[in-house]
């Protein structure tokens, strides 16, 4: 495993085949299917392509956020629930005012906010010198342990604590009084936004300070984020949106929120500073650790930015279908997690790419429009998906060893 | 031989932006009144709709040549769909057209169900038979298709008729069961089966939708002055809700007599709630679809009856309506129910 995965990898001969091989796939995906004349006639038209991208832009999107998540070798099942759950907060939100809970699921932000102020101060205060992790027991925490009974980092987690409590309620409180009766579109977008960001909390913050596996986590919230969906609306679907909000889920916008989505992940996965850390935690975290990165706040942004990434695939989704549908996503997240796989990343962390997940949604999408056009049986249609996910990644293991 | 590769991946990328700029918003209201104008009421409001008549369908003959014809339905998972698939193959070979089939693997994805038409409209169907599984939001896609020249036939759920009419899309036809009839023939059913009196139960499919509204407000009509229904409570079609609601709706009214359930799956999980509290035969059953799960338990009595749409006949009428309207031996916009049957167990 490397332990360099903050080099530009794209100078190195290995890094750039990785970044052309879901180019490579998606070229022979379509040059495939192009043999075939029915393919090659329909296909590559002014009419059609631009309904590949639309029909690829929710998955692009989903699979933009969890990208982050697989860099640091952790996995977000839950971004088709959560997706869902956005969905219903952005109907509820824009007709009728959200129920309390959702209220509460979108100040949780305002308490994550509060909390990492609160945590910032109350270390200043009790650190001496030493830059260790807050909360981490590095070096300041040795230090405290010998000096008395009060641990610095059990100070700061209970007053973070006790700000994230109250920032949350405070919030929900504020937020369900503002939002009763329905408000503008424009403020429901950014409550569904919110109700991402919140579930995305929620996972990031099990994962790294509760230190429960991923997998486990985000399965929860899979069952959890659908189970509230149908709650928050007895099962029904929210409808009677407003028709401005269509224009959001179809043609340009659609193509172009999907796009501006894609170029800001990836220049903040590739560019700054946060997402070096990200993929650093993914290719070693034990040596990120003891160079003391942030693993616990870096980790948490992971899925703080796939719970983003769900909100606005939730808005897209909704504009798109102008109904706020319990049932939607179900099954989403395994298409972005095949979308991520075929697009490079490793699914043990510190390697991988945002548009390597571009080029990997579009290759399902392609993989999707295209068995149809070639007349394959519907009933099949998955079974060659299937294969080809397969094939693809271990032709890749097999280049490798 | 790579950066090939790479070029071309990033000139397609900019070609296929370049062809999205140009894309009109499917929802174009000055649409809306030119449609109005047309000799089609297509899409308009169901009740206007002029009825075709079996016989008019049942005239259309063997087609000139064979036409490419899709069906896209909901999903093959549901069983109510089988049959239509079925009957939709065989009424395609004896009248010499192709049929295509398409279905998302679940029914709640709708995004399948809309890529699904707009591949068959780039393959070159000449008509799409489509049951939507979200009648407002299809609209878009069926409009791409009617604007390159394919006949839309809507079959079994309606296609929204207000979003259908401002996008301007004109249905050749609607082949599908009148929701109110079918509630009503299972008010009268029950009612009968109780003696002309009774308390009964309902358990409802998805509130605000409009096939569950419809069967509800159909029983309420054929149990009217003769039924007292003392619960009505929405299991959302599914066999494990209905199952929970039933158990708690027998604690609380052990006075029912009888149950109406919107479908066939509801009316599984109530069988069980039903013979768990050891009242089996005292509450009579009366379902709708019937769905081949349901059929031993209509042999051996427990459950009394159940509604038959015929999804074959829609699988079947939708096809000979596709062929009519092609061959212009059928007028478009108009619709057509299939016959409603009960189904009565055997005891």
């Amino acid at each position: 495993m490397s332990l360099t995965p903050t080099k530009k990898t794209t100078v190195l001969p290995e890094g750039l085949a990785r970044t052309l091989r879901p180019w490579l796939l998606l070229a022979l995906v379509c040059g495939g299917f192009s043999l075939h004349p029915d393919f090659a006639r329909t296909f590559w038209t002014r009419e059609y392509l631009p309904n590949l991208l639309q029909q690829a832009a929710t998955n692009v999107i989903l699979a933009t956020g969890l990208t982050f998540v697989i860099l640091t070798g952790g996995i977000d099942l839950s971004v088709g629930s959560v997706m869902a759950l956005c969905g219903v907060a952005l109907g509820l939100t824009v007709t009728e005012g959200p129920p309390p809970f959702l209220a509460l699921l979108m100040a949780v932000p305002f308490g994550a906010i509060a909390a990492t102020l609160v945590g910032r101060v109350a270390s200043c205060r009790w650190k001496v010198e030493g830059y260790g992790p807050q909360g981490e027991g590095g070096l300041a925490g040795e230090r405290a342990g010998r000096r008395g009974w009060v641990r610095p980092e059990v100070v700061t987690g209970a007053a973070s604590s006790l700000a994230a409590v109250v920032a949350t309620a405070l919030g929900g409180f504020l937020i369900l009084q503002l939002t009763r009766g329905g408000i503008r579109l424009e403020g429901a977008i950014l409550a569904a936004l919110a109700v991402g960001l919140g579930c995305g909390l929620i996972n990031g913050a099990v994962v790294s300070f509760g230190k429960v596996p991923s997998f486990v986590v985000t399965l929860g919230m899979l069952t959890a984020a659908r189970g509230l969906t149908v709650y928050a609306t007895d099962g029904n679907s929210v409808s009677g949106l407003p028709a401005r909000l269509g224009s959001l889920g179809q043609g340009a916008p659609l193509v172009l929120i999907a796009l501006v989505v894609v170029v800001l992940a990836a220049v903040l996965q590739a560019r700054t500073r946060p997402g070096r850390m990200v993929q650093a935690i993914g290719a070693n975290e034990e040596a990120a650790r003891l160079s003391g990165v942030n693993i616990l706040g870096y980790k948490t942004l992971a899925y703080l930015l796939s719970g983003l990434g769900a909100g606005i695939a939730a808005v897209v989704l909704t504009a798109k279908f102008q109904v706020a549908d319990t049932g939607a996503g179900m099954g989403a997240e395994l298409n972005a997690i095949a979308a991520v796989v075929l697009g490079g990343t490793s699914l043990s962390g510190g390697r991988g790419s945002i548009v390597g997940s571009l080029v990997g949604a579009l290759t399902i999408a392609v993989l999707n429009a295209g068995l149809v056009l070639v007349g394959v049986q519907d009933t099949l249609q998955g079974v060659v998906v299937g294969i080809v996910i397969v094939l693809a990644v271990m032709v890749d293991r097999l280049r490798k060893s | 031989m790579q950066r090939k590769t790479t070029l071309w991946g990033v000139s397609l990328a900019l070609l296929l932006t370049a062809g999205c700029g140009k894309e009109e918003p499917a929802t174009s209201p000055e649409a809306a009144p030119s449609a109005a104008g047309s000799n089609a009421p297509a899409a308009g409001a169901p009740a206007e709709a002029e009825k075709l008549t079996q016989a008019e369908l049942d005239g259309v003959e063997k087609a000139s040549k064979p036409y490419k014809i899709a069906l896209i339905v909901k999903t093959r998972n549901n069983p109510f769909f089988t049959p239509m698939i079925a009957a939709a193959e065989a009424e395609a070979k004896a009248l010499g057209v192709e049929l295509e089939v398409q279905a998302p693997a679940q029914e709640s994805d709708k995004e399948r169900q809309f890529a699904l038409v707009q591949d068959v409209t780039a393959r070159g169907a000449e008509a799409i038979l489509i049951a939507p599984a979200d009648s407002k939001g299809i609209v878009p896609a069926l409009k791409q298709a009617q604007e390159k020249g394919i006949r839309v036939i809507n079959l079994d759920n309606r296609v929204d008729p207000e979003t259908g009419r401002s996008a301007g899309l004109e249905l050749a036809a609607y082949i599908g069961a009148d929701n109110q009839e079918g509630g009503k023939l299972a008010g009268t059913a029950l009612a009968e089966a109780l003696g002309g009196s009774g308390k009964v139960a309902v358990l409802e499919g998805i509130r605000g939708v409009d096939n569950a509204e419809a069967r509800k407000r159909g029983f309420a009509e054929g149990a009217q002055g003769k039924l007292d229904t003392v619960a009505s409570e929405a299991a959302e079609w599914d066999t494990q809700k209905a199952y929970a609601k039933f158990q708690s709706m027998l604690a609380a009214h052990p006075e029912i007599r009888g149950l109406f359930c919107a479908n066939d799956k509801m009316a599984l999980g109530a069988l069980k709630a039903i013979s768990e509290a050891g009242k089996k035969g005292q509450v009579t059953v009366v379902g709708y679809d019937n769905i081949p799960d349901v059929q031993p338990y209509l042999k051996s009595g427990e459950m009394h009856a159940t509604i038959e749409q015929h999804p074959d006949l829609m699988g079947k009428y939708g096809v000979r309506a596709a062929v009519g309207v092609l061959e212009g031996k059928v007028p478009a916009g108009r619709e057509f129910l299939v016959p409603l049957e009960v189904i009565r167990g055997g005891k």
